[in-house]
């Protein structure tokens, strides 16, 4: 039932949508969420256009985050860094940040720079005055007024130190049981790249992860996925090629309201000259539950004052307020494909069948200079009470 | 020269359900600011320097709101973006302002295009984008920040997670970079690839801090914050305003100045300082109304 490649759409006319694409987002069933009450929204219908200007560029789709990164963080016990933890390095000045954990009130719990004790990889120990050349007290941290944790303290590595294999231990009494230890190395070249196959995903989707690393040995990895009610599960990683991957099911039938998924990876990596390293990622993905997806044909009509309606037929499985845009393209005088105009209509829909209706103003698309066919791209579905994407298509028809 | 430039992009970016009248105007300011719960943004957050200085330049200076919000929620809730919403209301339908400046610092930006890129998501929305002349968009976290991701590292170990809870988790966990391009993609407009705002924003980006005891600079805005963010600055890229990178400043609407052309003496305005009335700040806003 997919729209013809040399059909289009016509005033009076219906067709289906195009078929979607690799890459697109489009329900293949309709679900009813698991929700203790409907959804707040307003109950008006609401309907916006405005123009987008000719030299606009629009991305055909969003790509799935790539996370690059060239940092790494653990917990350790406080016995652990009284005893020392391994700091591996493979840049100079590395910031390390030590963040108190399992406290209520830990603003007094912070590890004290200067008592820390830097060994390195031939077994010398440096001091605080001599191997840092950055101190950042609890205080000093928490009057920045960033968000990071009470009684985080900081510091980096003196240059002079260089990388390698270092240790590092306190030798006062830690007062919380456990610490985060973060390591940032902003000028190495060693960067761990985690990305997914997809950047959102319905109900029953199969979502892959993969996990790269340029110039050093991947020597293994461990990964856990995170919802968005902060329930973890493991993410196997099986070696593919030079990079690993690892794959999950996204069965939950709670609206997740907006929240992401979270991919974490922790990557032990042997560099070129034998440095046994880390590195952490994270990426993030949307999910919706489909309670709702474009059905039948849709109808394009002359509006009053000319310009153009496109009528959206929808199946709703759960009752709630649904918004549908698209963009608008049309050709100018030499025939080339260029953006008019952008449109949102939303309206608070009861289960069963009805429709959004997206008008392109008969003055924009003169202003524009462009001619048809038509084509309406960047077609999406919002469930706007549960705040989940259901559909997004990047070719949706051909207006005539 | 910059009113200029902005009113040329301007022009191509106008909306068709409304577009803000230049003759006989009611123009007003509203001040929004970031992350967390404000009760009284106006002496704990921006300061009655900057906000009378920038009103300074009104006809009508009492055409002054203030927000106070809770944006320590993701931008989307309520208390964030519906409590914004109900508040510049108040300027456009109850004081007939019809030529709306927003002024926003940091996350503020992102709860305004929230509102800006989502009309038909709630009726309070298109009277505000039809009001809405633009935004001044101070260190705005548009593509997020990895200081944001920082403070997020630990949750997987943490057993209690009250003190995240109190600065606000939703918050924070929306400016994670991953969670940013997400949001970015999917929801909001003005950055690379997207469509554009109906209004135009315009980012003034902060790139460095100077934390220097003896340097008279280093303490407008508060010498603390700004040695806290010296600090901070380290985790990120080396054009910063010690919370926010130049590149996520600048990564939705178009630039209206890096600080250093903006400020007097071309000083830098760390992520504390582009919220007060430092090195002519207010005078730089006041001049644009």
């Amino acid at each position: 039932m997919a729209l013809g490649l040399l059909g289009a759409c016509t005033p009076g006319d219906s067709r289906p949508l195009e078929a979607a694409q690799l890459g697109d987002l489009a329900p293949r069933a309709l679900l009813v969420p698991h929700e203790y009450e409907v959804p707040h929204a307003t109950l008006v219908p609401l309907a916006h256009a405005q123009a987008i200007a000719a030299d606009t560029v629009l991305a055909p789709r969003p790509r799935p985050h790539r996370a690059e990164s060239r940092e790494y963080w653990f917990a350790a016990s406080a016995d652990e860094l009284r005893a020392g933890v391994e700091l591996p390095t493979t840049a100079e000045g590395a910031i390390v940040r030590l963040q108190p954990l399992d406290l209520e009130s830990r603003a007094a719990a912070g590890l004290d720079p200067t008592a820390l004790v830097l060994v390195d990889a031939k077994g010398a120990e440096h001091g605080a005055i001599e191997s840092m050349a950055l101190l950042a007290s609890a205080d000093q941290l928490r009057d920045a007024d960033v968000g990071l944790a009470p009684g985080t303290t900081a510091f980096a590595l003196a240059p002079a130190l260089g990388h390698g294999a270092f240790v590092l231990r306190t030798e006062a009494v830690p007062a919380a049981p456990r610490y985060l230890v973060h390591v940032a190395e902003r000028t190495s070249e060693l960067a761990l790249v985690v990305h997914g196959d997809h950047d959102a995903a319905l109900w029953g989707d199969t979502i892959s992860v993969d996990v790269e690393l340029d110039a050093a040995e991947l020597v293994g990895a461990t990964g856990s996925v995170r919802d968005p009610w902060g329930n973890e599960r493991t993410l196997e990683l099986e070696r593919h090629g030079d990079a690993l991957r690892g794959s999950f099911v996204v069965d939950e039938q709670r609206p997740p309201q907006g929240a992401l998924w979270t991919v974490e990876i922790d990557a032990r990596v042997r560099t070129d000259d034998g440095l046994l390293a880390r590195r952490s990622g994270r990426t993030a993905f949307g999910y919706a539950v489909p309670s709702a997806g474009f059905v039948g044909e849709l109808s394009i009509e002359t509006g009053s004052r000319g310009g153009l309606e496109v009528t959206l037929p929808l199946e709703i499985a759960a009752l709630g307020r649904y918004g549908v845009g698209g963009t608008l393209w049309g050709r100018d005088a030499r025939g080339t494909l260029r953006p008019v105009a952008l449109a949102q209509s939303a309206a608070w829909l009861e289960p069963g069948t009805d429709a959004l209706t997206l008008v392109f103003d008969d003055a924009v698309i003169a202003q524009a200079g462009v001619l048809g066919p038509y084509e309406l791209r960047d077609l999406r579905l919002v469930d706007q009470g549960r705040f989940a994407v259901l559909h997004r298509q990047a070719f949706a028809a051909a207006l005539e | 020269m910059r009113w200029i430039h902005r009113l040329g992009i301007a022009a191509t970016t106008a909306t068709i359900i409304a577009v803000p009248t230049t003759t006989a105007a009611a123009t007003g300011v509203a001040f929004v600011h970031g992350t967390g719960r404000q009760t009284d943004a106006l002496a704990k957050y921006w300061t009655p320097e900057l906000v009378d200085g920038v009103a300074a330049g009104l006809e009508d200076p009492e055409l002054v709101i203030v927000v106070n919000c809770d944006f320590s929620q993701y931008m989307w809730h309520d208390a964030a973006a519906g409590c914004l919403a109900s508040q510049l209301l108040e300027l456009i339908d109850g004081e007939g302002v019809d030529d709306l400046v927003v002024v926003t610092h940091s996350n503020g930006a992102n709860v305004m295009r929230w509102i800006l890129s989502n009309p038909t998501w709630d009726d309070r929305y298109p009277a505000i984008i039809a009001a809405t002349r633009w935004v001044d968009a101070l260190a705005p976290s548009s593509l997020g920040t990895p200081l944001a991701d920082a403070t997020m590292h630990g949750t997987k170990f943490e057993t209690s997670l009250g003190w995240l809870l109190g600065y606000g988790n939703d918050a924070v966990a929306q400016q994670q970079t991953a969670s940013m391009a997400w949001y970015n993609d999917n929801y909001l407009f003005g950055t690379a690839g997207r469509p554009p705002l109906p209004v135009p924003l315009w980012a003034t980006i902060g790139t460095d801090v100077d934390s220097n005891p003896l340097d008279h600079d280093s303490w407008c805005g508060g010498y603390q914050l700004n040695v806290g963010l010296e600090i901070t600055q380290n985790w990120l890229d080396d054009c910063s305003d010690g919370f926010i990178e130049c590149s996520s400043a600048a990564g939705a609407g178009k630039p209206w100045s890096y600080d250093y052309e903006l400020t007097a003496g071309g000083e830098a305005l760390s992520h504390a300082q582009s919220r007060r009335d430092c090195f002519g700040l207010a005078d730089a806003l006041a001049g644009e109304l």
